[in-house]
Parts: structure tokens; C-alpha cells; sequence
């Protein structure tokens, strides 16, 4: 049975390639798109998924709100930020509880890039599992 | 409450720029007016886009600004006009992520949080307030590309549409 994903990004562009990558490379059925903070609780509520990407400046809701919201009430909830915000952004999704992290620009053609988000992607998993 | 002047930041303004661009847009750059000092918007251009993110002390934003009639030429390989506009937003969201969230930018202002993004098809102007830019080239199309930081709210008090 495949894993469930689902994709949250305020650019369309960038969600269309997550999605193709998420089922094409990774193997994922994506089972819903959003474009905004509160679209994510509500896919996340409605899909229940395996993982959940964010990216962390989108509209209505930050990522960081929304990863703060869903643990509370998800507190097992996979969450993997995808974002362009480095450094200090990263150990505070971490601390907030994200189990992975990847940041943009997405570099799908590097085989190494796609070797590391696969190994952040099995990890939030492994997480989840364990 | 005055600018702000960000020298030593053109190298890697310019860095970053062309890093994000040439991923995304999967073509090689070059850069056409050397990033450097300059007052705001020497670039004349059809299509803007400005994000601004801020501290409790100051407030910075990037701008991107090139002709719309380039972007298909930049996106080939997308068809949709629609997806190429949120491309060209999502380059600037990127590198602006990318470019603010470096050390010696945080070491200097501080870490900022993230604003949404302002695109406008004409000018956006932020009279008085100077900025470190450049022009590149990627797929035949020049994007200029900029950075401008101010103390308090002076960018959001004074930006404005043309």
C-alpha cells in the first residue's frame, strides 16, 4: 500500500513539482494540495496522510502556526518543511516539533539533493513508526 | 529613522541570485550589470515584485523587476501564464529565503520573519531608500534583482505601486 502525502505550498509551480516528484520518484499517493496554512489543517483533518509537506510563508496561516496547531491536536502528525528560509529557520521548525526539513531552491536534478530528501523523507517516517 | 547602507553584501546577493535562478529555470546565467550600490530601480522594467520581511529593528526587501513580454522565454518550459507569474514570484521568494537567512546577513540585522509578497505589473517605489542590485541574464531574458534594508517600517510606510 503506498504512502499518503499531502502537499502545502503557496506556489502553485512549486506544488505541481512536489507533487510529480512525491509520486513519481518517492512512490507517494498525494492525496490533496494545498495553497495556505489553513488549507493544511483541513487536508491534514480530512486525509489523515502519512506525511504532510510546509512551506513556512504562505497565507492565512505561517507554516510555523500550523506546525504549532497540528501537533497539538495531531501530536503524531509527520511533518516535513520544504522552505527558501535557512538557518535559524531550520532548528526552530525543528524545535516546534517538524520532523524533517528541506529547503528550496529544489534542486531535482542533483542526484544528491534527491538522495538527501529521500533520507528526510524516510526519516520523518522512520519517526512516525518508531 | 534613516537607510541603511549594505555594502559588503553585494557578492553574495549576487551568489544567491544566480544559484536560485539557475536551478529553477534549469539554464545558465550571466550577470549583465554587476551587482553594486545603486539608487532604486536604475532597471526599467514592466513586471515588479517586492517581499519585505522585518525584525523589531529593521525591515528589508527584495526586488525583482524585469519585462513580462520575457517570460516565456525565461519559463519554456512552462505554458501556462498563469504558472509562469507564480514562478517568477517563487525565484524571488527563494533567493530573498535564501539570501536573508545567511550568517553574515543575520549576524548583521538580525533574523527577520517573512511578509508576503507585493507583485504589481509597473513600478513599485520606495522613494530615498538605497539598495545593492544587479542584472542577470538567464534564457535571453535580463531580471534585475535588488536589496534594501531600512530602520522601523520605513519600506511598507513608503512603498508604493506606479
Amino acid at each position: 500500500m503506498k504512502k499518503t502525502v499531502v502537499i502545502v505550498d503557496d506556489s502553485e509551480y512549486l506544488a505541481e513539482m512536489l507533487g510529480e516528484f512525491f509520486s513519481k520518484t518517492l512512490g507517494f499517493e498525494v492525496v490533496g494540495t494545498g495553497f495556505n496554512g489553513a488549507q493544511a489543517l483541513t487536508l491534514y483533518k480530512q486525509h489523515r496522510p502519512d506525511l504532510i509537506t510546509l512551506d513556512l510563508t504562505m497565507p492565512i496561516k505561517t507554516g510555523r502556526e500550523v506546525i504549532t496547531e497540528l501537533l497539538t491536536e495531531f501530536p503524531q502528525a509527520s511533518i516535513l518543511v520544504i522552505s527558501s528560509q535557512i538557518g535559524h529557520a531550520v532548528v526552530e521548525c525543528l524545535k516546534l516539533g517538524a520532523k524533517g526539513y528541506v529547503e528550496k531552491p529544489l534542486r531535482l536534478d542533483d542526484s544528491e539533493f534527491v538522495r538527501d530528501f529521500k533520507q528526510a523523507v524516510e526519516e520523518c517516517l522512520a519517526d512516525k513508526n518508531s | 529613522m534613516g537607510p541603511v547602507i549594505l555594502d559588503g553584501f553585494q557578492a553574495e546577493l549576487e551568489v544567491t541570485a544566480r544559484y536560485v535562478m539557475e536551478w529553477m529555470l534549469g539554464s545558465p546565467s550571466r550577470v549583465k550589470r554587476s551587482f553594486a550600490r545603486v539608487p532604486w530601480f536604475p532597471f526599467d522594467a514592466s513586471l515588479a515584485y517586492l517581499l519585505t520581511m522585518r525584525n523589531e529593528q529593521f525591515e528589508v526587501g527584495l526586488i525583482m523587476r524585469m519585462d513580462e513580454a520575457g517570460l516565456p522565454a525565461l519559463w519554456s518550459s512552462k505554458s501556462e501564464p498563469g504558472i509562469r507569474l507564480d514562478g517568477f514570484g517563487e525565484i524571488a521568494n527563494t533567493i530573498a529565503g535564501n539570501f536573508f537567512g545567511k550568517e553574515h546577513f543575520i549576524s548583521t540585522f538580525g533574523q527577520m520573519r517573512g511578509g508576503l509578497p507585493t507583485r504589481v505589473k509597473g513600478n513599485i517605489l520606495i522613494p530615498e531608500n538605497p539598495c545593492i542590485g544587479g542584472v542577470v541574464e538567464v534564457n535571453s531574458v535580463e531580471v534585475f534583482i535588488g536589496v534594501t534594508v531600512a530602520q522601523g517600517n520605513a519600506l511598507s510606510d513608503t512603498a508604493r505601486a506606479q
